[in-house]
């Protein structure tokens, strides 16, 4: 009982743990490149789910402060640290899906494959 | 292990019958060379007898068995660990503080004073954008530096050389396709994108200038921006576009974004602090503008070039 | 007014990110080149002023970033040790750049030049950042710039198995800062602060009231694994001899010598300033790293003799060599980790030379990079031979040189640690044999008769002469000057 209501408790924290190892299972296993990249964004974007959770707090509202509102603030809003931090990580994400995916697009010109069994085996013979 | 056939002689002696040609030869040189192999190199290398080969005889059916065993071994290994991994991430995430506590640990001073202090020494009531472009505008440097190289890295990948150093059949296919394009722009995109573009734009630069009294922001604003750009591309035709849009207002555009940026920051780091306190009040709308242009460059750049190799 | 030298480190790093702006603005290969070269320059001379300034008065300081002080703004935390690391890692990307400027221009497109410059700007902006940050959450950006530009440096050469290199580095890679970024996420819940110092003391907070154990030793895991990805850390290491064997000289060169460094030195001070010693001893985190060291120093040497091309030999020994520095980090002592300290300088310096020479070796014989093509080649060009022996002969150990200085302190150090010394002594010793196996074969090959006529000789290359001069008296100085470079490391240690 008491772990149920612990995963009830944690129920975003967990997701994103799911999520992560789902994504890594992705980039690590899938054969064809493309899949591997999506397997790469899931488990960047379960990184922020977790971080975005963490800001949280039961009762506040969105940390845009109101008119008037500065003193009692602290209490009145959620945490805008973690979303500060989540925005930078979403760039960053995008970035390097962009450039992987660039390079898969180079590397199909190149070979003609976009499975890694077979990238693998020509690279060997090329060398 | 590789016994040598030849009686035992000193083996630094020159061997006239070492190589083929019948030169005269340094044995000391066959042995570094791998020619000659000695009793101790030989537990280190493979048999003598595999050497004589000039090259290594590439067999295909073996390579592939062994690529099929690496693959089969693994994927168990990668579940495997995946799993254990899943289970040890499970358990310390329930023990951490509970989703919304707010006696949580990072529900300290920090947030607070973001949220009591920011609003007066940042003039912007959204607590998110007073935080990344003043307390800790520097991350945000860095995060438009990572676009900035996202973009520069896609350049070196996908833009296309000159048209002098185009084969002649890949001119001939690229003047096939401009020749095609008016052709396959479909009839509904073009309609919608003629009530939808400038409504697209607009919303964007509502996103970019109520950045600092609402949620929205130079990089949400530059995301709208830029789809409007690849819209009015996809649907008008890559002449229409570059009309405002080509190589030299996309440098322009992103250095100048940049620059500002940097400078702006660099002033507001170095200055002494009584200079300080007055620029912090008015620093982040034109960085917001800033970053909101490179983010719409960097975008629009990357669609670009992914489509057709140049912007 | 803060005193003028308090504004050296921010002020490189902006100097770095400005002239990378600018560069991709310019069209022109060999200004884009200039502008590299001038850059590498300015910023060590700065470093080194630095370091003049702080060694005296054994000091170091950190300096807000804007207008609020830690824990509310970002900072950076600059002392002698991380000086000198600067120093020395502009002075390698310099002449990286110079050794290897002729094969970039044979190997990438001339209007792609200088975006090339671009990525090593960038590179140098990164190991700035990594070197002198007080915040964890910049940490990640940076370790994220860096990654981006050291696959773009090994793409810069547009070969088939380049690309594919390329891209399981990358993927590597990016798990590595994925992993970094879960841990730097699960820290700020635990203490609720990004700030090192801050972080610090929240730590030890934790620690006394013993909540949240099992997430810090999972914390620590994570940055462990994390950082150990990048910087080719035994199991993580198969991308590294595809990475910096199939790209072009100065690539090869710059990643080798100093990006793999960067993150060792994130997770230097993140052991030593963040979770203290005495934690990361009391989890037996060092233990596992010592292992990990050990084990990569032994199988790398031996996958290094197997190698029968040359690039290919010097990145498996890049493998045993990062294996020698964790190994002095997982002694979990501050002297094991200012020998590590010294032996980034040492790899740093030398490798950057090997890749250097052997680039130039292989030129003079038409590109071949086969060691049983490069026979004779180092009778063409001396300095490059010179080059190359120096080097090989500092990776072994010799006296004089700087390899020799480093091996004895870690062997030096182990002598408190009374647990690791047998280990560490046996495994050094088993090492220098391994190294000798496959780097005297390579010194007599280039230096013996060349046996088929060698394909065109290559002209001058008055940069690769300027490089290796100054990279062999560099090598030298480290390998003859060592007590004083170990003080200040020593010093800045304490200052961490």
């Amino acid at each position: 009982m008491e772990l149920l209501k612990a995963l009830v408790e944690h129920r975003y924290a967990l997701t994103a743990s799911i999520l992560f190892v789902t994504g890594l299972m992705n980039l690590m296993q899938q054969r064809h490149l493309v899949r591997k990249v999506i397997g790469l964004n899931i488990m960047d974007a379960s990184i922020f789910l977790l971080l975005a959770s963490q800001g949280y707090v039961e009762g506040r509202a969105a940390p845009v402060v109101a008119a008037g509102m500065a003193e009692q603030a602290a209490e009145l809003y959620i945490n805008p640290v973690p979303s500060g931090l989540v925005l930078t990580g979403i760039v960053v994400s995008v970035s390097v899906s962009a450039f992987s995916l660039a390079l898969i697009q180079k590397i199909y010109r190149e070979y003609g494959t976009t499975d890694i069994k077979e990238l693998v085996h020509l690279v060997k013979r090329e060398d | 292990m590789g016994r040598q056939s030849t009686p035992r002689k000193n083996p630094w002696a020159l061997d006239p019958s070492a190589s083929g040609d019948g030169r005269k030869r340094s044995a000391f040189v066959d042995w570094v060379n791998g020619d000659r192999i000695l009793h101790l190199s030989a537990a280190l290398h493979e048999p003598r007898e595999r050497r004589k080969r000039p090259i290594l005889v590439f067999n295909e059916e073996k390579m592939a068995a062994q690529l099929v065993q690496f693959f089969r071994r693994y994927h168990m290994a990668t579940t495997l660990m995946c799993a254990v991994l899943l289970v040890i991430f499970a358990w310390v995430v329930i023990t951490l503080p509970r989703f919304g506590d707010s006696a949580a640990p990072a529900n300290n001073e920090l947030p607070a004073v973001y949220l009591t202090e920011g609003p007066v020494e940042t003039g912007a009531d959204n607590a998110v954008t007073a935080m990344i472009f003043t307390y800790r505008g520097f991350d945000t440097l860095g995060e438009s530096c990572v676009l900035f190289l996202a973009l520069s890295s896609v350049m070196m990948l996908l833009r296309r050389e000159d048209g002098s150093m185009l084969s002649a059949q890949e001119r001939t296919a690229l003047a096939k396709a401009a020749a095609a394009e008016p052709k396959t722009r479909n009839y509904i995109i073009v309609q919608m994108s003629r009530i939808l573009v400038p409504f697209i734009f607009l919303y964007g630069l509502y996103v970019l200038l109520g950045g600092e009294s609402s949620p929205g922001g130079g990089f949400s604003a530059g995301a709208i921006l830029s789809a409007g750009i690849i819209l009015y591309r996809h649907a008008f035709g890559s002449e229409a576009t570059e009309r405002f849009m080509n190589e030299r207002v996309f440098v322009a555009v992103r250095t100048v974004g940049l620059c500002i940026y940097a400078v702006l920051f660099g002033a507001y780091i170095l200055l002494p602090d009584d200079v300080k306190s007055h620029l912090t009040a008015h620093l982040i709308m034109p960085i917001d503008v800033a970053v909101g242009m490179v983010v719409m460059c960097t975008m629009y750049g990357i669609y670009a070039l992914f489509i057709r190799g140049e912007i | 007014m803060l005193p003028f030298y308090h504004y050296i480190p921010s002020v490189c790093i902006l100097l770095c990110l400005l002239s990378a702006i600018l560069l991709a603005a310019v069209r022109n290969g060999r200004a884009a080149f200039a502008a590299g070269i001038g850059l590498a320059a300015v910023t060590a001379v700065l470093s080194g002023v630095l370091l003049f300034m702080l060694m005296p008065a054994e000091e170091s300081f950190t300096f807000v970033m804007g207008h609020f002080p830690a824990p509310f703004g970002n900072e950076l935390k600059a002392g002698p040790l991380q000086a000198l690391l600067t120093m020395c890692f502009s002075l390698v990307v310099g002449l990286s750049l110079l050794g290897g400027w002729a094969d970039l221009k044979h190997d990438v497109q001339p209007d792609k030049l200088s975006l090339y410059f671009v990525m090593t700007s960038l590179t140098l902006a990164a190991l700035y950042v990594l070197t002198y940050t007080n915040d964890m959450f910049t940490g990640y950006v940076f370790i994220e710039i860096s990654t981006l530009s050291a696959c773009a440096l090994v793409m810069a050469k547009d070969r088939g198995p380049t690309l594919v290199a390329t891209l399981r580095y990358l993927f590597l890679s990016l798990l590595g800062s994925g992993l970094f970024l879960i841990g730097v996420v699960l820290l700020y819940s635990v203490t609720g602060h990004l700030l090192m110092k801050q972080v610090g003391q929240q730590i030890i907070v934790l620690r006394s009231t013993g909540r949240f154990g099992l997430q810090l030793a999972f914390i620590i895991g994570l940055f462990t694994a994390g950082l150990g990805v990048k910087s080719a850390m035994f199991p993580f290491h198969r991308w590294l001899p595809d990475a910096h064997s199939s790209t072009t000289t100065a690539s090869s060169a710059i990643l080798s010598g100093t990006v793999i460094k960067g993150t060792v030195i994130l997770l230097i001070i993140l052991f030593c300033r963040v979770f203290t010693l005495g934690m990361v001893n009391a989890l037996h985190i060092d233990d596992v790293v010592f292992a990990l060291g050990i084990m990569g120093m032994i199988f790398g040497s031996i996958s290094a003799i197997r190698e029968r091309q040359s690039k290919r030999m010097l990145a498996w020994s890049s493998i045993a060599q990062m294996g020698y520095i964790f190994t002095g980090i997982g002694l979990g002592t501050r002297a094991g980790i200012a020998a590590a300290c010294f032996h980034i300088l040492v790899h740093a310096t030398s490798k950057s030379m090997l890749f250097c020479c052997v680039g130039r070796l292989s030129a003079v014989n038409g590109h071949r990079k086969m060691l049983k093509e490069m026979q004779g080649t180092a009778r063409h060009d001396i300095l490059a031979g010179i080059g190359f022996t120096l080097g090989a002969l500092s990776m072994i150990g010799i006296p004089l040189l700087a390899g020799f200085a480093s091996k004895l302190y870690l062997a030096t150090s182990t002598m408190d640690s009374a647990s690791k010394t047998a280990a560490t002594l046996f495994a050094l010793a088993l090492s220098t044999v391994l190294n000798a196996l496959y780097y005297i074969p390579a010194i007599v090959t280039v230096w013996a008769y060349p046996e088929d006529a060698l394909i065109g000789r290559a002209p001058r290359d008055s940069a690769f002469t300027v490089s290796a001069a100054v990279s062999i008296a560099v090598v030298i100085l480290l390998g003859v000057a060592y007590a004083p470079v170990m003080h200040i490391i020593e010093v800045g240690l304490s200052l961490l």
